[in-house]
């Protein structure tokens, strides 16, 4: 059935129409016109690169240059005109393309080549409306001034590692205890309890893990994890492809929406991802990108990846390339303590965009949980005082600083650390009482304070075997 | 688009495959099959397909064949959107369009699509339908209020989503729905557009 009404509209709509499109063509085009044969080529292009940079969508423009070229004399042929029309189109997106790659983001999205070159070519800018209706779907810049204050501030599900809408990336070597790492930290956001001294805030977890469902039970009995965590335990048969990769982001995006996920840990990344030369950058930042799927739904990403074997600092200790460590929020790399096996402490450096981030944590894995012993330095203190005290522990009649130093033993305590380091020490052991002045005696004319254990009397027939003293547990 | 395939006549298809990437220039030509094949794909999710059809398959160059387009959006309270989708449709009725003519759906997010079918327009395929339609409709906007009409889909090609196919920023179908069932609460509609409406006959 026919909307006997229409036809009139629509021959109304189509008068206005062609008055707009010829006011437009009078006012742009009188310089244009009736180009003879020699320059039609460069004039058509020159202005069909003008029209694109200035004002007109592709269609006007299109429109434009076709009824131009009817004044031409004689005009190009289709095919001309169509090349002619394709290179300006593909030069001003190129440019468009480039600038943006150059300069930022948009949304907090990196865009890729493949929009460069999957996508039409851009549209100019000059109407507004016009201008917007191409990418109308694509994220829109906002003013700095505009943004709310309320995505300005980080939701933390692990304070200073695991933030909503961002990725952490930690990377260790093989065997180094990821897997411990990660049940226990299951465990604290189970119980909204703090992990390594940092709050935690429960959410629904999901993992991707290479690790066998045999392992994830034996964990799950062990640290009586019984919370809405949903494990995926080595599902690929084969590498995935890029579009599988993003397939199944997508499938993971509509997962977590359905069953409220707040975080999903992928590990190892090197299992999971599309990548198949992991030391090429675009190819790594390429796959890093869908990952924004998740995050952009306001979900935390953690990334488990492995060391390369000839290790790095700051951050360049990952394997592969380094588009990995950049494209992420929180970089942790996860290492031993100490150069041996039989450490149980670790080392977590980090580098982030957030400034709750500690830089470093020394951690030591005691009676199934994790005791933070502070950062490097810190802990270097700690064992130097606990050598000290030892040495006091002995010599129940009190030492001087200059005795302290003479008789430090490098075998067993390590470096020697300087008299004003000694001095510093002892000022430490006071503060913490576990030392005090005894007495001050004069040595060559000077008064030199002797100190000791505080309630070690002389006399007392405490023998500490040092040979046989071990560095404290703090 | 029009209410008769005619593969004589070419459309583009696009996807979103992420949110920054946007794979189009797919021009099939404009069968039942190639449309199909296009949606199973990619899984149903975030396909796309011109509003008009081109009589060449280089479509910039075509005459446009294609429904008359309306594409209401309201992010903010898509209440907003079908309440202006109700105050237009009810308007097409009482000036004489024929109501099994008129395509409805929602369009799995924020808003709704609404089309009067090619062949019930009395008119013929031309190079600047989409401008054309772009006055129509600017005039209806300006005449009935409607806020939440977006203008900037009357291009000359321009994609927009797929019947039944699932929205990604939602995890719902964009459905079709018969006119009664606009009155209906927009949850009522939401909770159908949980699953693909297949059935749907005029």
């Amino acid at each position: 059935m026919i909307w006997k009404n229409f036809p009139d509209i629509y021959t109304k709509a189509k008068t206005m129409q062609m008055q707009v499109s010829e006011v437009k063509e009078s006012l742009q085009l009188k310089d244009a016109v009736a180009v003879e044969q020699g320059s039609r080529d460069d004039d058509m292009l020159a202005l069909a690169n003008s029209l694109l940079s200035r004002k007109y969508n592709e269609l006007e423009v299109w429109e434009t240059i076709t009824k131009v070229n009817r004044t031409y004399k004689p005009p190009l042929d289709d095919s001309s005109m169509l090349r002619i029309f394709r290179q300006a189109t593909n030069f001003i997106s190129s440019k468009k393309t480039s600038a943006t790659n150059e300069n930022t983001y948009l949304g907090n999205r990196e865009v890729s080549q493949e929009t460069k070159l999957e996508n039409i070519p851009a549209t100019n800018n000059g109407n507004k409306t016009v201008s917007q209706s191409k990418h109308d779907d694509m994220p829109q810049p906002k003013l700095l001034s505009e943004l709310s204050s309320e995505r300005l501030s980080v939701s933390w599900i692990w304070e200073g590692f695991l933030a909503r809408g961002h990725k952490t990336l930690i990377s260790a070597l093989f065997k180094a205890g990821k897997s411990t790492w990660i049940g226990l930290l299951l465990k604290a956001i189970e119980h909204g309890t703090e992990f390594l001294g940092l709050r935690t805030i429960p959410c629904n977890i999901l993992i991707f893990t290479e690790e066998s469902e045999y392992q994830w039970v034996t964990r799950r009995d062990e640290l009586n994890l019984q919370s809405q965590i949903y494990i995926l335990s080595n599902p690929l048969k084969s590498k995935l492809s890029y579009m599988d990769w993003v397939h199944w982001l997508e499938w993971v995006k509509k997962f977590c929406k359905e069953k409220e996920i707040g975080l999903v840990i992928i590990d190892t990344i090197s299992e999971f991802w599309s990548v198949n030369d992991e030391n090429k950058a675009p190819e790594v930042t390429q796959v890093l990108m869908p990952l924004n799927y998740l995050t952009e739904d306001d979900i935390a990403v953690l990334l488990v990846h492995h060391f390369r074997k000839s290790g790095g600092t700051q951050g360049t200790a990952a394997r592969g390339s380094g588009a990995l460590a950049s494209k992420v929020d929180i970089l942790v790399d996860f290492t031993r303590y100490e150069d041996s096996e039989e450490t149980t402490k670790r080392r977590l450096s980090c580098l982030s965009r957030f400034e709750e981030t500690p830089r470093e944590l020394v951690i030591d894995y005691i009676n199934g949980d994790y005791i933070v012993l502070g950062n490097s330095a810190e802990v270097r203190e700690k064992e130097k005082l606990a050598e000290l005290l030892a040495t006091f522990e002995a010599y129940p009649n009190g030492f001087t600083v200059k005795e302290v130093w003479e008789n430090w033993d490098t075998f067993i305590q390590g470096k020697k650390p300087s008299k004003r380091t000694i001095q510093r020490y002892i000022a430490r052991l006071i503060d913490a009482k576990q030392i005090e002045k005894v007495e001050d005696k004069e040595i060559n004319g000077k008064l030199v304070p002797f100190y000791s254990v505080i309630n070690l009397r002389q006399g007392d027939k405490k023998i500490v075997k040092t040979a046989c003293r071990k560095r404290m547990k703090p | 688009m029009t209410n008769n395939f005619d593969e004589k006549l070419f459309i583009e298809l696009g996807v979103r495959i992420s949110p920054t990437i946007f794979k189009r220039n797919i021009i099939v030509s404009y069968t039942e099959e190639a449309i199909e094949a296009h949606r199973k794909k990619y899984n149903h999710l975030d396909v796309y397909h011109t509003i008009f059809a081109y009589d060449n398959k280089e479509i910039r160059l075509g005459k446009q064949r294609g429904a008359l387009p309306f594409d209401f959006d309201c992010e903010e309270n898509p209440q907003v959107a079908l309440d202006d989708t109700i105050k237009l449709v009810d308007f097409f009725i009482k000036e004489g369009c024929p109501e099994n003519e008129i395509r409805l759906w929602f369009s799995g997010f924020k808003g709704f699509h609404v089309q009067v079918l090619f062949e019930a327009l009395g008119i013929e395929p031309d190079e600047n339908l989409h401008a054309i339609f772009k006055v129509i409709a600017s005039n209806f906007k300006k005449q009935l209020n409607l806020t939440t009409l977006d203008m900037r889909i009357y291009e000359k090609v321009r994609l927009w989503r797929l019947e039944n196919s699932i929205n990604s920023k939602s995890g719902l179908y964009k459905i079709p729905l018969y006119l009664e069932e606009m009155y209906l609460p927009l949850e009522g509609i939401k909770e159908m557009a949980q699953s693909q409406r297949l059935n749907v006959t005029y």
